[in-house]
Formats: structure tokens, sequence, C-alpha cells
């Protein structure tokens, strides 16, 4: 009986994580852990800003080259330097962060190129609307940190989204572009 | 859509507001107060506060990338587009660092790193433009000073662009631009070599027509 339990167990283990190695667990490091937009103003300049709060975390598996990620972004803390600016980025008009408090990025596939982190493709959850997106590294590296004394892994990544696909329309019709490019910076510590 | 152009003219201009309320607040005010100080007011345009930000981007331990941000910039532009002409100068607030992190913002403001204290601001004057074919500037030469050290210093454009703010209704030029310094060359060395030397600058810049 209690084999029995414990192959059920593991069968649901093996499940749950389909062929791909659990790999381990990665925290999210907060302080090296940064999603940036970029929009063009009039076609003439970028417009820049970021998130300061989320958390997060990761299993990671460098050798079974397998990943999964869960990133929560805290949308009131959205932060340009112009806080008028980020009233109205916090407003019904785009955020809407009454409502949606929160953003969400869920990946369950990683991308290899040899044996650093390519791709990283999701599910992207904002005001309440899940669309797919794609992250492409532009760095990945795994450390030692001397101070941690633990493995860091992380890298930047970049993708564009199209802000209408999650409802947020606002100003489009005025020329505003739908075009946001995200620029993300993410460590995360073995646990 | 012809029915609906009031009100989306109506939209536009909240939304001008609301996207540039700083400098609409500031732009009566500004207009005979800053003329007053600049040297030569007939030829000078203002940074649009707004929109004039520099974000620098440093590589940690060869992983991920560091990015913050100082602004907003305050400065003066004289631009000669006929003779392709210009110069600028630009201040930057060195204690308004901004990484997203108050702990390492108070870090980067101490002795050792943009010694905020003792040099509360960088400077970038230039004077060496480029423009293209088109008449659009391509790059900016000047000097950039950080800690009281001065080191040559190259913009040069991503993109560059003039036109028409209904909300100032003036011209605006503006752009983007990137360089690189070395921060070794002014001093800080703190965490070399796991936090890179190498810095890039992104510069979004936007200057009001006097």
């Amino acid at each position: 009986m209690k084999i029995r339990t414990a192959l059920a167990a593991a069968a649901l283990a093996a499940t749950a994580f389909g062929a791909q190695a659990q790999g381990a667990t990665y925290a999210l490091d907060p302080t090296h852990t940064f999603v940036t937009f970029e929009i063009s103003h009039f076609g003439t300049s970028t417009n820049r800003g970021r998130f300061d709060k989320k958390a997060g975390s990761a299993q990671f598996d460098r050798a079974g080259k397998a990943g999964k990620l869960e990133v929560t972004i805290d949308t009131t803390s959205i932060n340009t330097g112009v806080a008028p600016f980020d009233k109205h980025l916090q407003s019904k008009d785009f955020f809407n962060v009454a409502e949606h408090p929160t953003a969400k990025f869920v990946s369950e596939k990683f991308s290899f190129s040899g044996d650093k982190v390519s791709e990283v493709a999701g599910q992207l959850t904002l005001l309440g609307k899940t669309a797919p997106v794609t992250l492409k590294a532009t760095n990945f590296n795994c450390y030692e940190n001397p101070m941690l004394k633990r493995e860091v892994c992380g890298g930047d990544f970049e993708t564009t989204i199209q802000r209408s696909n999650f409802g947020m329309d606002w100003g489009l019709k005025m020329g505003f572009p739908d075009n946001v490019r995200l620029v993300v910076q993410v460590e995360a510590i073995k646990q | 859509m012809r029915a609906d152009r009031p009100a989306f003219r109506f939209a536009a201009a909240i939304t001008l507001a609301a996207l540039t309320p700083g400098a609409a607040a500031q732009a009566p005010a500004s207009t005979p107060a800053a003329t007053a100080a600049s040297a030569s007011p007939a030829d000078t345009w203002r940074l649009d506060p707004t929109h004039s930000f520099v974000h620098f981007e440093v590589l940690h331990f060869g992983a991920s990338t560091l990015r913050g941000r100082f602004g907003p910039l305050q400065g003066e532009l004289t631009l000669d587009r006929a003779a392709r002409r210009g110069r600028v100068q630009v201040v930057v607030p060195t204690a308004a660092v901004s990484t997203g992190l108050p702990v390492l913002d108070a870090r980067l403001r101490e002795p050792d790193m943009l010694a905020a204290e003792a040099h509360p601001q960088a400077f970038f004057i230039a004077e060496r433009f480029e423009f293209d074919a088109q008449g659009s500037v391509s790059s900016v030469r000047g000097e950039f000073t950080l800690r009281g050290s001065s080191q040559p210093l190259t913009l040069k454009a991503q993109r560059f662009r003039c036109y028409t703010s209904p909300l100032f209704r003036r011209e605006v030029c503006g752009g983007d631009f990137e360089g690189e310094l070395l921060r070794s060359s002014f001093g800080i060395t703190h965490s070399l070599p796991f936090v890179a030397d190498k810095v890039r600058l992104l510069v979004q810049v936007e200057a009001i027509a006097p």
C-alpha cells in the first residue's frame, strides 16, 4: 500500500514536470530584476519607465535545458521619473491599477543556445487579459555570487508587445503608438 | 470618424496635458523668465523636462544589465540648421540618480561613486554637431564632466526629428542619443570587474523652440 502510494506520487511528479528534469529552485533577486518599457513619443524620442516592485521564482535545469518561471509585477510601482505621467499610466486609461494591481508572466518553455538560455516563451497577463509573449535573450550567464556564496543565473531579455492585445488602446486613434518594447533584466538565486 | 474628430482633438489635448503636465505648468511661466535668463534669448531652445532623461546601463557579472536614470535634465540648446551648427549645455543633477532601489541610489551618491555632495551636478557641453544629408542632427561631440573630471564624449543620434507640439504650439526638436564611457576614467572603480567599466548612456532629449 505504501509502495503503491509512493509510486503514485512519483508518477504524479513525473506528469507534473513532464519529460523535463525538475532542476533546482531559484528565487528571483528583486534588486536585479526590472522590467523597463519603451514607447515612442511623437516619433521623436523614447519615453522609458520601469516597475519597481516585483516578485517571482524559477525552476532551472541547465544540464537538462529546461526551465519554468513565474514573475508578478506590481503595476502600482510604475516609475517614469515624471510623477504626473506615472499617475496617468496608473489610471483607467492605461494600467488601471485600482482594478488590476498586478501583471503576471508565466513561462514553462525555455529555449537554449548551447548552455545559455536564448528564449523564454510564456503567457503575459495584463489588465486581466492573457496573451503569448516570447522574450529573447540578449545576455545570459550563471555565476557564483561572492557575497551570497550561491549560484546566480540571469540575463537580459527583450520583446515588443502590442498594448492593444491587452485592451490598452487609449490614444491609438490619435496616433499614439501600439508597440511597446520591453527590456527585462532578471537574476535569480539558487535556493 | 469625421464626426468623432472634435472629441479626439479634445482627448488629444487632455493626453498631451497628462503626458507632459510638468512642462505644461512651466511653459507659460518660463517664457519670460527663462528667456530673460538666457544669454541669447532669440535663439535659445530649452529642454523639455518631461522628455529629457539619461538612462545608464552597465553589465553585472556578465549576466544582466543594471539600469538607472538621471533627470529631468536641465539645459539649453542653440541650433542653426541652415548653418549646420549647434551648441548644447546640459546639467545632470547627480543626487537624483534613480535605479528603483533606494539603497543602491544612496550608495551611488557616496564619495567613491557619484560624489553627489561634492559634485551635485554633472555637465555635458557640446559644440560639435554633425548633421546628415536631410539636415537632422546625427551626432554631438563635447565634454562630459563628472566628479570634477572632464572627458570627451560623443553622443550618436539613434533618431532625430522636429515636430510642432500641439501642446506648446511651437517647434520641438529632439531624439534618442547614445554614448559610452569608462567609469574608471572618472575615478569610479568600485566593484570592478564584476560590474563592468563600460557604461552605456541612452539619452532622451526634446528641446522647445524659442
